[in-house]
């Protein structure tokens, strides 16, 4: 047992969890950037502006429908063909912006439609402007409805960031492999570590999901 | 175009591969997710408990670090390939996540079809299988089938552990070619071949399901 | 010979006491009719008959089987005694004769030729023969609650179950399911229990007239008596109050 933990000396252990920072700071920076642009792309889609809508639509779909470790490849490894080279950090974020942008999208579009057309037309009869009716009355009542949703796509990322180990960015799933690359006796104890550290991260936020799911109802 | 033709049986055998794990993990994620499923609607707090923590786990663990689990651990005392031990993360995975859609389709049917069948003489399992199921899973079909576009995604996993699919091979590909750019478009259109139809389809049947409420 | 019987039995949900001191013996072949205000307990006692509620005390007896023994196999006494919801509880993925002959099939193994030949007399019983292939979904109420009680009939149980048959109907379907019950309990030796608000059917049919309020038994009386010269206040409130509706 106690080779057990000798995988876990104190230099091992702040090195995990520094790779922990980096998969918190990933997700973080992509969270807000997608709900952004996700959000818009879902007003689009929502809109259904004659030609332009069906465009974002299909791109959106298209992206939605690829696996996102070939969108983390694709941009660290092919953009570079293009003069575009990102730092790993930085590939990462954008391969996970572009990819929760349009999972966000399809949120977004569903919260939308799911509000009351009386509440458009109110507001409309009551001299708002489209754009004030969106921002004012639309989106609020649809984000409260999303929040659930939208956590879970939260925990996706949390997740998903692991694949960035494939472009050696060193967050959490990457250290991992470094420290049982010492030795192999650390196989087993470094991957439990992981898979308590994602599960306590991921469960909590979940929770989180449940309680405004709960207080929303 | 060039790139196509010349590694075309490389992109295929990869296509292949992605195909079949995707069937594999299909067929085993269903029987297992509907399994726990049931376990979580049983009266049986033992059961429930469970069932609850087999979804939790599942659901809030990298599908990656489920892979290298097999991969590097239990490979050492069961031999099994990249692919093998691939696809069974990639089942255990995508279990949890159809657990909770047969789960959903499960408390949609009203209580009534349960205590009918129950009062009628059928057991718990008969009434399940004969009854509340087949309608349950009516109910979960939508959001079955964005399980299984996620899953397909998903089976890229396969390349970190030498599974030799269809993201493994691209990334031969890449290597060699040094033309990445087309070789991942390459790999993303077989990707959509599956995926993009099936989406489809599913927007069309939410639609469908809309109209009827 | 009781076909059922309350000794003493307690019901709880949480802390409410949801049955107080039942006693209560129904003899094989009678036909009982329970009534009282809504959320005395009236379809909470009909339920612990077939094990859909359990008891937390005293004895419960059902065909010979005891119910508050963990040992009892529900589903052996549930072949026995069907029951006949509010709701109907239809098979919404079955057709109609699919609905009548799946428990004798699975629980029975009846032989199909066999099955499907009570099926179809059962259909003709309740008069609905033309809709053994449509789906639940295309019936109306009243349709539903006959097909409801066919497929009761069809495990040729000992006892039926009535748990307010015609609460979820609209009035001119009423009539057709009291029909079907006063022939089942004129014409067959089938013990019947009916939870109801119908006063002319419980007047028309029934041996006995079980008064409930607040989870108690208060009254437990022959027809012609309860309803000439009811013996409690409250079921003398409870009856003038229907009879005005």
């Amino acid at each position: 047992m106690s080779e057990f933990f000798d995988a876990f000396t104190g230099a091992n252990l702040g090195y995990l969890m520094d790779g922990l920072g980096i998969t918190v700071g990933v997700s973080v920076i992509s969270v807000v950037l997608s709900l952004i642009i996700g959000s818009i792309i879902g007003i689009i889609l929502f809109e259904k502006l004659p030609y332009f809508s069906s465009l974002v639509g299909t791109l959106n779909n298209i992206v939605r429908n690829l696996p996102l470790l070939l969108i983390i490849f694709f941009t660290y490894f092919a953009l570079p063909q293009f003069g575009v080279h990102l730092p790993i950090f930085w590939a990462t974020v954008v391969a996970m912006t572009g990819f929760q942008s349009a999972m966000l999208a399809e949120i977004v579009r569903g919260g939308l439609e799911a509000v009351d057309r009386g509440q458009f037309e109110g507001a409309r009869a009551n001299g708002l402007s489209n754009m004030q009716t969106m921002i004012h009355i639309v989106l609020p009542q649809a984000y409260k409805k999303m929040i659930p949703p939208i956590i879970s796509q939260l925990i996706s990322l949390v997740k998903d960031t692991s694949l960035a180990s494939g472009i050696v960015l060193a967050e959490l799933t990457y250290r991992g492999q470094i420290v049982y690359a010492q030795n192999s006796n650390y196989i087993v104890p470094v991957l439990l570590f992981m898979t308590i550290v994602y599960f306590l991260l991921n469960y909590g936020l979940s929770l989180i999901a449940k309680w405004f799911d709960r207080r929303l109802a | 175009m060039t790139l196509l033709d010349h590694y075309f049986s490389v992109f295929l055998q990869g296509f292949g591969h992605t195909l079949l794990a995707s069937l594999y993990a299909l067929v085993g994620s269903l029987i297992l997710g509907t399994f726990f499923a049931i376990m979580q609607v049983t009266t049986s707090k033992v059961a429930r408990a469970i069932g609850n923590i087999y979804v939790q786990v599942f659901r809030n663990i990298p599908l990656l670090i489920i892979t290298l689990f097999f991969y590097l651990a239990v490979a050492k005392v069961i031999k099994m390939t990249g692919f093998t031990a691939g696809t069974i993360a990639l089942t255990l995975y995508t279990s949890a996540f159809i657990a909770e859609s047969v789960r959903a389709g499960i408390l949609s049917i009203e209580a009534g079809q349960m205590e009918g069948a129950r009062a009628n003489g059928l057991n718990f399992w008969q009434a399940m299988r004969v009854i509340v199921l087949p309608q349950a899973f009516r109910v979960a079909i939508p959001s079955l089938g964005n399980q299984f576009i996620n899953l397909v995604k998903n089976s890229s996993i396969l390349a970190f552990v030498g599974g030799l699919d269809l993201m493994y091979q691209g990334n031969l590909v890449a290597a060699n070619s040094f033309d990445t750019f087309t070789t991942y478009i390459i790999v993303g259109a077989f990707y959509l071949i599956i995926t993009l139809p099936l989406s489809y389809y599913i927007q069309y049947l939410e639609g469908q399901l809309k109209k009827k409420a | 010979m009781s076909m059922i019987e309350f000794k003493d039995v307690q019901k709880y949900y949480g802390d409410f006491h949801a049955l107080y001191d039942i006693n209560l013996k129904i003899d094989a072949g009678e036909t009982v009719v329970l009534i009282g205000p809504s959320g005395s307990g009236k379809s909470t006692l009909i339920r612990t008959i077939n094990g859909l509620e359990e008891i937390e005390e005293g004895q419960l007896e059902v065909d010979g089987f005891d119910l508050h023994d963990p040992k009892t196999d529900m589903n052996k006494i549930r072949k026995n005694v069907g029951m006949v919801f509010q709701h109907f509880n239809l098979y919404n993925n079955k057709t109609v004769i699919e609905n009548i002959m799946l428990a004798p099939r699975l629980v029975l193994k009846r032989d199909e030729a066999e099955n499907k030949k009570i099926a179809m007399e059962l259909l003709e019983q309740v008069g609905l023969v033309d809709k053994a292939n449509a789906m639940p979904s295309s019936l109306s109420g009243g349709q539903k609650q006959r097909i409801a009680i066919a497929r009761s009939l069809a495990m040729k149980p000992k006892a039926l179950l009535f748990d307010e048959p015609t609460s979820a109907l609209d009035p001119e379907m009423i009539g057709d399911v009291l029909d079907v019950m006063r022939d089942i309990a004129k014409n067959s030796s089938m013990t019947m229990l009916v939870v109801t608000h119908e006063m002319s059917f419980a007047k028309a049919v029934a041996d006995r007239v079980i008064f409930m309020a607040d989870g108690r038994i208060l009254e437990d009386s022959s027809t012609e008596a309860f309803f000439d010269n009811p013996k409690e206040p409250r079921a003398k409130k409870f009856l003038s109050q229907v009879e005005h509706h």
